[in-house]
């Protein structure tokens, strides 16, 4: 139970986590969303804290299969004092640039890449949620995935998702056998 | 691509396909967030534009009903079946018949907790169904005992995602 507590503070303290909770969209159904906010904000892009917290709650040394959906945006969104503003990368780009400085972390740490998925049509569901990118990464356990965010050079990194990524989930799951 | 637009007018006459072709709730922000139990028409139509012989990955989100909605009057009405048992009806008739069409489970994984997303989007199975190609598929949803049990799908099902994928290879 201890190891659970330090594990919320350190992911609750880790880059991937946690400017803002709810996206500006979920408030705003039925109202114009500012431009400023537009591109940043409509998706959900970093971890509920409190579904961090229920972590606690799931078996902290099994197996664990992570669903990523991505939804990138058209351009690539950094700060402007950013080296890379001035690249005038996609969001393709700037998350190919997040995958290729998290992918030897993740290895190093024993995750690996289960499934790759090229995302063409969402039959059921929301007309605009149209994923770029569904993969599902293998972690031995969770420790492993803490061990991730906590990563000094993933955390150097993770900007590179924030600029790139438009919309996504993250869906812990457990792999399991097909049912007959 | 005479033979397409067939089998798409059929498909879209199916019983997997359209009671509704927005979230019937879509009006009602305020009180729930929408939900999609079936298939978009205008997603079906958009498939044409999609290479037809090449293999499908359909992953599969699913969050069942606490309780089963049988129409009143229907044998299972009685049953007091949760939405889990309707769905694992409907995956006893349709899956032999995806096998007979060429689906397989690629993908089985049990959902445990959404770390991005909204706080309503919970899932209880996510799966990934293989087709060799898209008339593998369709004959599956068009197929008569296919659309005969569909119904414990609609009994079952509180939300869902398909997303039509093409399988690729992992990079390292």
């Amino acid at each position: 139970m201890k190891n659970s507590t330090k594990l919320l503070a350190t992911i609750t303290a880790a880059s991937l986590a946690l400017i803002s909770t709810v996206p500006a969209a979920a408030e705003q159904h039925k109202v114009e969303p500012t431009k400023e906010h537009n591109m940043s904000s409509e998706g959900y892009i970093d971890a509920n804290p409190q579904a961090l917290g229920a972590m606690f709650m799931l078996p902290m040394d099994e197996e664990i299969h992570m669903l990523n959906m991505i939804q990138l945006k058209d351009k690539a969104d950094y700060p402007e004092d950013s080296e890379f503003a001035a690249k005038g990368w996609t969001g393709a780009q700037a998350y190919a640039e997040y995958r290729r400085q998290a992918g030897p972390i993740v290895a190093r740490l024993g995750g690996s890449t289960h499934y790759t998925g090229v995302p063409q049509l969402t039959l059921i569901g929301p007309e605009q949620e149209q994923w770029d990118s569904i993969f599902i990464i293998y972690y031995p356990d969770v420790t492993v995935l803490q061990a991730l965010f906590e990563d000094p050079e993933y955390q150097k990194h993770a900007f590179h998702r924030k600029a790139g990524v438009a919309d996504s989930r993250l869906i812990r799951m457990m792999p399991a056998p097909a049912p007959k | 691509m005479k033979i397409f637009t067939v089998v798409i007018t059929s498909v879209l006459t199916t019983s997997l396909a359209l009671q509704a072709t927005s979230p019937a709730n879509a009006e009602d922000h305020e009180t729930a967030p929408a939900t999609y139990v079936n298939s978009d028409a205008k997603a079906y139509a958009a498939m044409q534009k999609l290479p037809a012989d090449q293999p499908l990955h359909m992953l599969n989100m699913i969050r069942f009903k606490d309780k089963a909605a049988y129409k009143e009057g229907s044998e299972f009405a009685a049953k007091g079946w949760n939405g889990q048992q309707a769905y694992a009806e409907y995956s006893r008739h349709s899956g032999p018949i995806a096998n007979r069409t060429g689906g397989k489970v690629a993908y089985f994984g049990l959902p445990q907790l959404t770390l991005i997303g909204p706080e309503h989007e919970k899932w209880d199975a996510i799966f990934i169904v293989s087709y060799p190609n898209l008339a593998s598929f369709l004959a599956l949803v068009s197929d008569p005992e296919y659309k005969k049990h569909a119904f414990h799908r609609s009994a079952a099902v509180a939300d869902s995602r398909l997303v039509r994928m093409a399988p690729a290879p992992a990079p390292n």
